[in-house]
């Protein structure tokens, strides 16, 4: 699957030259700073704390010194002022039009507040151009189920707007539930295009098959898949591709906390994240930069005020900048995101993340599409996945000795507590248990 | 019926193959809308005017498999309604309001420009407020209270099946709180229900009253009980129900919706009983009423 077009990109910004872009963002990058120092409390206090003072200095140097927040920081904060505002709100002048929750993975949501300033300015352009890569053009029917709680559901549904695209909105949100309505809606609206997450795609695929139905051809009209909300692994990739009978899917990817992300191009390296909207490190867990290619934590800075504002914010996703240049134009850095540090395990000096098990996993029968979660005891990775109770130990074993081949390490595999899985909020790492 | 509209109705099919119940022309039911959709191979039902622009296509109610296709204008003049609900209801300008209901339910839809694709200005955005959003989901009552908890709202609209859940799980505990807006599609719950939830809760709960079909919402009187006063883009009427003995002592009340030209809405019939009464209330509203009984 590839869509190269000639239409590539929604603008000039997108293919400026990298030291042009690299200045751009220092600039903001020192503005924001700037901005934070002088009207920030929850900033002032973090880099007080952390013995920074007021005499930042300037530029990259200065930057990298500044310490890292955590959820964790943000947290407290909200805790000890018993408030969703903490002192990373930069409405800059402007009236909150919006207020959403950030992601509940660590089981605590957080709050961030929004401006007209921000959803139609620098918000908007990120925003903008994901959707321009993924093949959103104007007057096309996208189904979108934008959830009125979260960032990404709002940016959306401004850029739709920009864009002149035709939403086609079926009753409900994405859960089960409403699995119904969505595949009515496809069916009879006929959108090019569906704004979905790898969960809803698996349960339209079980809703066609529930009620018998061809879905190459319930997905007719559909020549396009935008999927939030997890690494897609080659296998299942494939498999969308070819139930849905794609001309291309794109992953999309980034963080509810810190307020960024990006989608795939049609070269499918990894996700175009808008460096004068955003600048994302990678970092080592003892918090120096990486290089491209090596793996750490995406730590995110929006260059952009207007909204509550991130400032060398450590996601705890797992990514890496992907090395070169990509095939597709743009000179903005790609970025893959391999899932959540704490589903991760160590393994000696390496890194087992849920998608190098995701991809392994998927490429065997028994394990395929299930939802697992990793641990690690001593050297030996335990991969619990649901609905494996029947294989049997001789099955399992030869499942086991084939992922370890794969993962290069010692692995049990174990049958899930289907208890413990549930959407979102459970360190299980494929939401794939529909309830 | 202002000609316009009885003109749009004549215009697309779905007005032309109504059974005849004795009720007034064009009047019709859910279960027509959804037998149109069938028979006309069409989402829309028949209703969607082809002389119009289609910017937005949203499923109209969360059981019926029955879309409106909206213009710009369309979204802009529901909006302007919903604010004028809200305007009625308390919310005043630069309010915190808490929406507890599903992002694609008009209540939320309609609230703010970020949450409807080619709205321009949703509720929130004409009366400055600052909405939040906690999904409609029952289950997801945690977080809403977690959000009253850290990010208080002056007032709350909940979809009426979250309402319980979230009473078992914050009590009285949302002291910022000074109204409950409670509603349900076609549905009116009882007065006792209410005043149970009022008890719970410790602060004001009232009913919006509400049919997704018409697209239609009222607030309820700040005086006389079960009457609710809708948004001049309403109009609304008493269809009689004959029994065979004796007329009904309540019809159902239909709803012609003129804030929307892209699909056309005449003469809804709903399944909420009551009557319409015209002219001035007790509390100052000037204009028709709809009681419910």
């Amino acid at each position: 699957m590839s869509s190269s077009t000639t239409d590539e990109y929604y603008d000039a910004g997108e293919v400026v030259p990298p030291d042009v872009l690299d200045a751009k963002r220092w600039a903001l990058v020192e503005e924001v700073i700037r901005f934070a120092r002088r009207e920030l409390p929850f900033y002032r206090e973090h880099w007080s704390a952390a013995g920074m003072g007021l005499d930042i200095a300037e530029g990259e140097e200065g930057f990298r010194l500044l310490p890292m927040v955590r959820k964790r920081d943000l947290i407290r904060a909200m805790t000890d002022h018993g408030s969703a505002n903490i002192g990373i709100e930069a409405p800059n002048g402007a009236s909150p039009s919006n207020i959403v929750l950030t992601s509940g993975t660590s089981g605590f949501h957080t709050f961030a507040v929004l401006t007209d300033d921000n959803l139609s300015g620098a918000g908007l352009l990120a925003q903008l151009r994901e959707l321009w890569a993924m093949r959103v053009r104007p007057g096309m029917r996208v189904l979108s189920l934008s959830p009125a709680w979260h960032a990404l559901g709002l940016f959306e549904s401004r850029a739709l707007t920009e864009l002149g695209a035709v939403p086609v909105i079926p009753w409900g949100t994405l859960t089960p539930r409403f699995v119904g309505n969505m595949l009515d809606a496809i069916q009879s609206l006929r959108p090019e295009h569906l704004l979905l997450t790898a969960r809803a795609a698996r349960m339209l695929l079980a809703e066609c098959d529930r009620r018998g139905v061809d879905s190459r051809r319930a997905f007719a009209s559909v020549r396009y898949l935008g999927c939030a909300g997890e690494a897609l692994s080659p296998v299942f990739r494939r498999h969308l591709g070819e139930r849905f009978d794609l001309d291309d899917l794109f992953e999309r990817g980034g963080s509810g906390d810190g307020m960024f992300g990006g989608s795939e191009c049609h070269a499918h390296r990894g996700h175009h994240i808008a460096a004068d909207v955003h600048y994302v490190e990678i970092v080592s867990d003892d918090g120096r930069p990486l290089p491209p290619g090596e793996r750490g934590s995406a730590v995110v800075t929006n260059l952009g005020l207007g909204r509550s504002l991130y400032v060398r914010f450590d996601t705890e996703d797992v990514a890496a900048v992907v090395p070169g240049p990509c095939p597709c134009g743009r000179t903005h850095p790609v970025i893959e995101f391999y899932g959540r540090r704490e589903d991760s395990v160590d393994v000696g000096s390496r890194l087992i993340t849920p998608a190098d098990a995701r991809a392994v996993l998927d490429e065997l029968e028994a394990t395929r599409f299930r939802p697992f979660s990793l641990a690690a005891f001593g050297g030996e990775v335990r991969i619990a996945v649901a609905g494996i109770e029947t294989l049997t130990p001789a099955a399992s074993a030869e499942a086991a000795h084939l992922i370890a081949g794969r993962l290069d390490a010692e692995v049990r595999l174990e049958p899930a507590d289907l208890s413990r899985v549930s959407w979102k909020e459970t360190r299980v790492s494929n939401p794939g248990v529909e309830r | 019926m202002p000609s316009w509209l009885e003109e749009a109705a004549s215009r697309v099919p779905f007005y032309q193959v109504l059974p005849d119940r004795g009720w007034p022309r064009f009047s019709h039911i859910a279960d027509d809308l959804v037998e149109a959709v069938a028979r006309f191979g069409d989402p829309f039902a028949g209703r969607a005017d082809p002389r119009q622009e289609r910017s937005v296509l949203i499923q109209a109610t969360r059981d019926l498999p029955v879309y409106w296709a909206l213009s710009r204008g369309d979204l802009r003049a529901v909006a302007e309604s919903l604010a004028t609900t809200w305007t009625a209801l308390g919310v005043a300008p630069k309010e915190r309001v808490l929406l507890c209901d599903y992002a694609t339910s008009p209540l939320v839809a309609f609230a703010s420009r970020s949450f409807l694709p080619h709205l321009g200005r949703g509720a929130a955005d004409i009366l400055s407020c600052t909405p939040i959003c906690n999904d409609g989901l029952p289950e997801l009552a945690d977080r809403c209270a977690h959000i009253l908890d850290y990010a208080p709202p002056g007032i709350m609209f909940i979809d009426s099946e979250a309402v319980d859940p979230l009473l078992d799980r914050v009590g009285s505990m949302a002291p910022t709180l000074r109204r409950i807006v409670v509603s349900g599609d076609e549905r009116l719950l009882p007065r006792d229900r209410i005043a149970t939830w009022r008890d719970g809760f410790g602060v004001d709960v009232v009913q919006l009253l509400r049919s997704d079909a018409a697209l239609f919402f009222a607030p309820p009187c700040k005086v006389e009980a079960d009457m609710f006063h809708p948004p001049s883009a309403f109009i609304v009427e008493e269809v009689s129900v004959e029994t065979t003995a004796e007329r009904a002592p309540a019809g159902r009340i239909s709803i012609t919706n003129t804030a929307v030209r892209s699909t056309v809405v005449t003469r809804y019939v709903t399944p909420l009983r009551g009557r319409v009464d015209l002219g001035r209330c007790r509390c100052g509203h000037d204009g028709a009423s709809v009681v419910i009984m």
